[in-house]
Formats: structure tokens, sequence, C-alpha cells
């Protein structure tokens, strides 16, 4: 038995059998992160003593309760872990303590898991590469001359290379499920209210959900029964009972009908990401599925309306960063240089872009044109999705219109960089949940993932199918077990 | 408020122009009649006090004198 390849739920049965120790755990993912971590950067913090207290500490209890009772997990680094330094990424935060953890961060603790480590995202999670972290970029994998998507790469680096079996990252147009599909693990982005945002560092708030990835449906509904429900802290999360998800999943589905636009929608997508993707509708048929044909009409604004939206509410969630109160500090002889200057030597390029761009759509004379115009439209693609969704259970697309690009192929052009969230950015804008599960590997190895698109909290039928799709395809993982574990 | 040295000012200029550009598609598009409609439902919670976070727990320890946030000077003589 090798304890890196074990699912969440082999790990929690063996420590409880008394097969192996957390403390056994902990040691061979640290063998792991060791070897590999100096190359493929994952990680920017890991508290190695705290991982061994807290095994040692898990492996003194009796009763070993607990849904993932002695599994590492790592955290995206936007989200709050108290005591344990957390970044976004961003040099303004660099030496940033939180005093609280963040509610999917205690929900992890009181299920037994145990935080093994920090990993790099974008930039306040602005980016698609992870590329524009202060600190440095993350390598995919499978190729580590391409990136592994973004922004929550080292989250999925992190589970792809065996070394941590889930992790948490944060979706606000595919941050999510994106670097899943580069790096060919699993990555869901629950409906927006299903998970609390109570600690997660704020980008777009009306966007933004945290979400998780591992190397298997199974595992993913196990963290998300985990981490959702309705918190106090956050006024946006949802009132509603939590489902069993991970209980649910073999539950029969019955038949189904399924949403597919019009070819020419997807006009310009990489050829292979295009059969992988009729690959996957057949797929889709041969479980039970009807294919129905549906009009998004307003899908091909989502994009224009997401980068409108998506800064204009960076804009003012990041105006707490001013040097005074926490963060990084430049000494000045006035006030206003040390606001300026504090921000403008801690934000890195995209993130001053992004405040620009927000800034120029909230202001007086170009509000209406701009922030109010894309907030309509946001509506009408809403609307859109909720006819479709009357007429079918759901709706795939692709997760990315291309495979994984190289380091720095698109560094010096942004709207290249958007472009590949064109498929992920719609379901945040209508608040559905949607799961990115690898299906097949294109030239050099890389990995293709298909997206789909479940109904409003109905994240039950959306893992059911998931996994009854991920059971009847056969993802070639041997690579990365051969190189990693 | 950012302060942005003259070379970024450069190319921030012509990177914004033609995001502006790119996401002025949305002119072609009637919405004439359209409406957002706002989340307006967010839960309020009985007003009971609670224990929350303490507050000698997250003030910093820098820049803080036990009182107040320290800053340069703003007021002259």
């Amino acid at each position: 038995m090798r304890i890196g390849e074990l699912s969440l739920k082999e790990l929690r049965d063996s420590i409880k059998k008394g097969e192996i120790r957390c403390i056994d755990v902990i040691e061979d993912y640290k063998k792991r992160i060791e070897k590999f971590d100096k190359e493929l950067k994952a990680f920017i913090t890991i508290d190695w003593e705290r991982a061994y207290q807290r095994a040692k500490a898990l492996d003194e209890e009796k009763s070993k309760e607990g849904l993932i009772f002695g599994c590492p997990i790592a955290i995206k680094d936007n989200i709050l872990t108290k005591g344990i330094r957390t970044t976004a990424g961003s040099k303004i935060l660099e030496n940033y303590i939180p005093p609280y953890s963040a509610t999917v961060v205690e929900k992890i603790e009181r299920e037994g898991g145990i935080i093994i480590g920090k990993t790099n995202l974008d930039e306040f999670a602005m980016g698609s590469s992870t590329e524009n972290s202060a600190f440095f970029p993350t390598l995919n994998p499978w190729d580590t001359k391409r990136v592994p998507g973004g922004s929550s790469g080292g989250s999925a680096v992190a589970v792809a290379s065996f070394m941590s079996p889930a992790s948490l990252g944060s979706d606000t147009g595919g941050s999510v499920r994106q670097p899943a599909s580069f790096c060919g693990v699993v990555g869901l982005k629950p409906t927006y209210g299903r998970v609390s945002r109570y600690g997660l560092i704020a980008f777009a708030s009306s966007l933004d959900q945290i979400g998780p990835m591992a190397r298997n449906v199974e595992d993913v509904s196990t963290m998300l029964s985990i981490i959702s429900g309705y918190d106090q802290k956050d006024s946006t999360s949802f009132k509603s009972p939590v489902p069993p998800y991970h209980e649910k999943l073999n539950e029969k589905i019955g038949s189904f009908k399924f949403g597919v636009v019009k070819d020419d929608e997807l006009e310009g997508i990489d050829e292979e990401i295009f059969n992988a993707y009729k690959g996957t509708l057949d797929l889709m048929e041969k479980i039970g599925g009807k294919k129905v044909y549906i009009e998004l009409p307003h899908l091909k604004y989502s994009i224009y309306v997401y980068y409108i939206l998506a800064t204009s509410e960076a804009s003012s969630n990041l105006a707490r960063y001013d040097g005074i109160r926490y963060g990084f500090r430049l000494e000045k002889e006035s006030l206003l240089s040390l606001y300026q200057d504090s921000r403008s030597k801690g934000f890195g390029k995209e993130v001053k872009r992004r405040i620009l761009l927000g800034t120029f759509s909230l202001s007086a004379g170009y509000y209406r044109a701009f922030y109010g115009k894309a907030s309509i439209v946001r509506q009408l693609i809403k609307n859109d999705f909720e006819k479709a969704f009357k007429e079918v259970d759901f709706i795939v697309l692709p997760t990315t219109p291309e495979l994984p690009f190289h380091l720095g192929e698109k560094s010096e052009d942004p709207i290249k960089m958007y472009l590949s969230d064109l498929f992920t950015i719609p379901p945040n804008l209508a608040m559905l949940p949607a799961i990115s599960i690898p299906v097949s590997l294109g030239k050099g190895n890389l990995p293709i993932g298909m997206q789909i698109i479940g109904n409003l909290f109905d994240e039950t039928n959306l893992l059911k199918v998931a996994n009854l799709l991920e059971k009847n395809i056969c993802f070639l993982y041997n690579e990365l077990t051969r190189r990693y574990l | 408020m950012l302060e942005l040295e003259e070379e970024e000012k450069e190319y921030l200029e012509k990177e914004m122009e033609k995001i502006i550009d790119w996401v002025s598609k949305l002119e072609e598009l009637d919405i004439e009649g359209e409406e957002v409609v706002f989340l307006t439902n967010t839960p309020l919670r009985d007003d009971e006090p609670e224990q929350t976070l303490k507050r000698k727990d997250i003030l910093p320890s820098q820049n803080y004198d036990g009182i107040f946030f320290i800053v340069p000077k703003v007021v002259e003589k």
C-alpha cells in the first residue's frame, strides 16, 4: 500500500483501523513535498512543526471520528489560517499572519483534517496561470515548461503530484476548474452561497466561491460535504440543509437530459479539445443522458461582463490595503504618499491593471455604460441559464478552450490570458455549480478537462453524474504516478 | 489610490485602451427595458451579544499604540 495513492476515505479508514498513524501520513507526504516541490513550487508556506503536532494529537485521540481524520489538506493561500502566514500571493501581505481561520478551515479541522500547507496563486486570485504570484510561478507536473493554470495553480499541482490528497481553491471566474483541467484533477465550483466565504480574501464578492480539488469525484464530494453550509459570518451563505454528497454518489441517477450549445458557439477552440468534448457528449449519452440543444443567446458576452464586474468589485475590495492597519507599509513623510507608495509598491502589475479598469468602470462618467450595463447583461445571462435548466438537468461545455500553455506565452497579452476563462466564467455569473473532470490526454500527454454545469444548489446530481462519467473514463494517470509517487 | 511610474503609465495606458476597447463589445447589445434584480434577501441574525474575536488578538503589534493607529502627522501647526 502506498500512502500517497490512497483516497481520503481509504486514508481515514486505514488510520481508524490502526494500519497507519497520522504521523506516518505526514511523514510520507513530507518526503514527496521535499523531493518535488523544489521544482514544481506548489506551496508558498509549509509549517511542518504545526502539522506534526496536529498529527501527534490526532494519533492520541481514541475515537478517531471525522470524515477526513488524519488526511493532509492543502489550502490556497488566500484562505485564512490562524497562525499560518497567508499572503494571497501578494507582496502587500507577505508577512501577514491571520488572527483567525476561515470557516472552511475550521470545518476541515473539525473533521480531522491536517492543514499541510498554503498553496501558490496568482496575486489576489487574479490570473489564469499562477505566473502572477508575487513570489514564483508554479509549474505543471505534466510538463514543467507549461503553466498549471490559475489562479488556484498551487492547489491543483499539489493534488496532481501526490503532495496532498485534496485541496481547497477559490473560483471567481474559473480559478478552481481551469487549473484542475490543466493538471488532470477534479475541481468543483459550488453554487454561490453553498460555502461560507468568511476568511476568504475577497476579490469579487458577488462571484467568489471556495471549491475543493482532488484526484477523484468521491473525494471532491467528501470535501464539499464538509465545507458546505450556512454561516452566520457570511450573510450570502445559504440557509438550506447540506446533504451528505459523498453518500449519495452511487445512488441511481436514472435518465437525464443534458444541454449542449451549437458547435459554432465553440468556434476557435483547440481541435483536440473539441474532439474530447464530442467524445464526452457520446459518453454522456451512453450513461443514460439525452442530448438537448439549448440556446444561451447572451453567453458570448460573459467574458466582457465578467471583466467589468470582477474588476469593479476588486477595485473596491482592495481599497482596504492602505498600509495602515495591516500589510506592507512604506514609511513616508505624508499620509497621502504612505497610501500611494505602499499600494503602488505592494501590488503587482495585473492587480494594478484590474484596480484601474474597475475604478474606470465605476467612475461617474462611465458607470452606466460599463458597470451598469454589465450588471444588466449578467442578469440576461442568468435568465438564459434559468430558461435552459427548465429543459435540462445539466449543461456540458469544455473547461478550457486550449491545452496548458507555455510559461510566459501570454504574460504580455492580458486579453489572450483572459480568454482562457471563456467557458468557466458563465457559471460564476449565473451562480451555478460546475465541475471539471479530466477526460483524456492530448498531445504531449497534456490533460483535457470537461465541464458539467448543474442547476442551482443541485450539487447532489451534478456530483452523481460526474461520478458516473468518471467511472466510464479511463484517464491515464500512469505518467504522474511513475514520476511523483 | 495608486501612484504609477512613468514607464508604467505608458504601457498601462496602451493596455487599458485595448482592454476597454475589448469589453466595449457590450455596446452592440440593446438592453432597453431590461433591469437588474439585486440580491436583497440576505438574512439577519438575532441581535444577541456573543463572543467573537477578542480585540487584543486582532489588533496589530506594529503601527498601533494600544489606542490609535500611528500615521504620519496630518495636521500642521
